[in-house]
């Protein structure tokens, strides 16, 4: 599961503009529940790590 | 939110009258009331998760509060005291003295508050839960042990660059036996094997994003003394495939506890790699298996607005 979804990851991040229709055709490939989550993250654009729901101390 | 304030309330409650009539001096309650009032503890009013919460729901879904309120308000205090406990020896592993616990504590009062805060733990567990529950407990915390002492060297250096399994084997040990702890702690024996699946996904998930968060922060050591976490293993994986080893030279040619004025450019260069992306995918990613389990087994549960209160504090806004 990780390694298609970190060569995924390094081949997006550093384009400026990607569509989500893009990342939804290169994420199929991944597991159904890794999908969706590596499309929205992709398509954000944040400066600073997500602060996951889980911000435990 | 009025469910979580009374939950939390209950607790600190417990809390205030344990820590007053602990047989401990006047400075040790002092410190140990400042250092429950810290980001992320249950007296500090902005705290999102805190573990006695946590363990509050948890319990939740397998005691009915009505009979075994008591019970379940005092474990999760103790939690609140072991997890406080552990993170104290956290931050005096890493040397992490300019946290915003050791700012408070000095290291030799520190030292001997951990002490004292896992042995209070301890006492609370043992007079609410039966021996094999307690035993249970201390095995999970013998592992966080064992997993902080590895942790010490657990680093990136010239010869040996962890890999990403590597990773989750460690803080399976180190982090995520106090997830487990608490589900030892509250879930029937023959339902273990399920939970632990839970507790596992709850677990890597939070010491993911724990993880990436802390590359950028200076109160954290994490990337001065080149701990193997997630985020540097995976920079570094993409630093050797298209920079020439760029990140690992940096990291072993420079000592950065000297040369703060790199850490700058070193973490734009991790973000640049995808590793915090790539982290932040993947504690959403456990979390979310967590949520799906959950809710699965909410379905057959005749606790289901437990279940709902858990999710809801996991962070799901959907349910």
């Amino acid at each position: 599961m990780n390694e298609k979804l970190w060569a995924l990851v390094q081949e997006f991040v550093d384009k400026a503009h990607v569509g989500n229709a893009e990342l939804a055709v290169a994420g199929a490939d991944l597991d159904s529940d890794v999908s969706s989550i590596f499309t929205k993250h992709m398509s954000q654009i944040s400066e600073l790590p997500a602060s996951g729901p889980l911000e435990w101390v | 939110m009025g469910l979580i304030m009374q939950n939390r309330d209950k607790i600190k409650n417990f809390l205030n009258e344990y820590i007053s009539e602990c047989e401990i001096n006047s400075d040790t309650k002092d410190f140990i009331s400042s250092l429950l009032h810290l980001k992320g503890k249950i007296f500090n009013v902005e705290s999102g998760f805190t573990w006695a919460e946590f363990n509050y729901h948890i319990a939740s879904l397998f005691e009915s509060t009505d009979k075994r309120d008591s019970s379940i308000v005092a474990c999760s205090a103790a939690i609140e005291l072991l997890v406080l406990a552990t993170d104290i020896l956290d931050d005096l592993a890493d040397q992490d003295l300019n946290g915003e616990l050791l700012t408070w504590v000095p290291a030799p009062q520190a030292v001997s508050l951990s002490s004292v805060l896992l042995m209070e733990g301890l006492h609370i567990i043992s007079q609410y839960k039966n021996s094999q529950i307690f035993l249970s407990v201390v095995a999970q915390l013998r592992e966080a042990a064992q997993g902080q002492t590895m942790d010490l060297s657990f680093c990136i250096s010239r010869k040996h660059v962890p890999t990403e399994k590597e990773y989750f084997a460690q803080i399976s040990r180190k982090s995520v036996s106090l997830t487990r702890l608490v589900f030892h702690l509250n879930v029937p024996h023959k339902e273990l094997a399920f939970w632990s699946k839970v507790a596992d996904y709850i677990g890597f998930s939070g010491q993911i994003s724990n993880d990436a968060r802390d590359i950028f922060d200076d109160t954290k050591n994490d990337l001065v003394d080149k701990k193997a976490t997630l985020p540097l293993i995976k920079a570094i994986e993409a630093s050797q495939a298209r920079d020439d080893d760029w990140l690992l030279m940096m990291l072993t040619t420079k000592n950065l506890r000297e040369s703060r004025d790199l850490l700058p450019i070193i973490r734009s260069y991790i973000k640049k790699t995808g590793a915090i992306k790539y982290c932040d995918i993947l504690s959403e990613v456990y979390l979310n298996k967590a949520l799906l389990l959950l809710k699965k087994k909410q379905e057959t549960s005749t606790n289901k607005m437990h279940y709902t209160d858990l999710i809801k504090f996991l962070g799901d806004d959907h349910h």
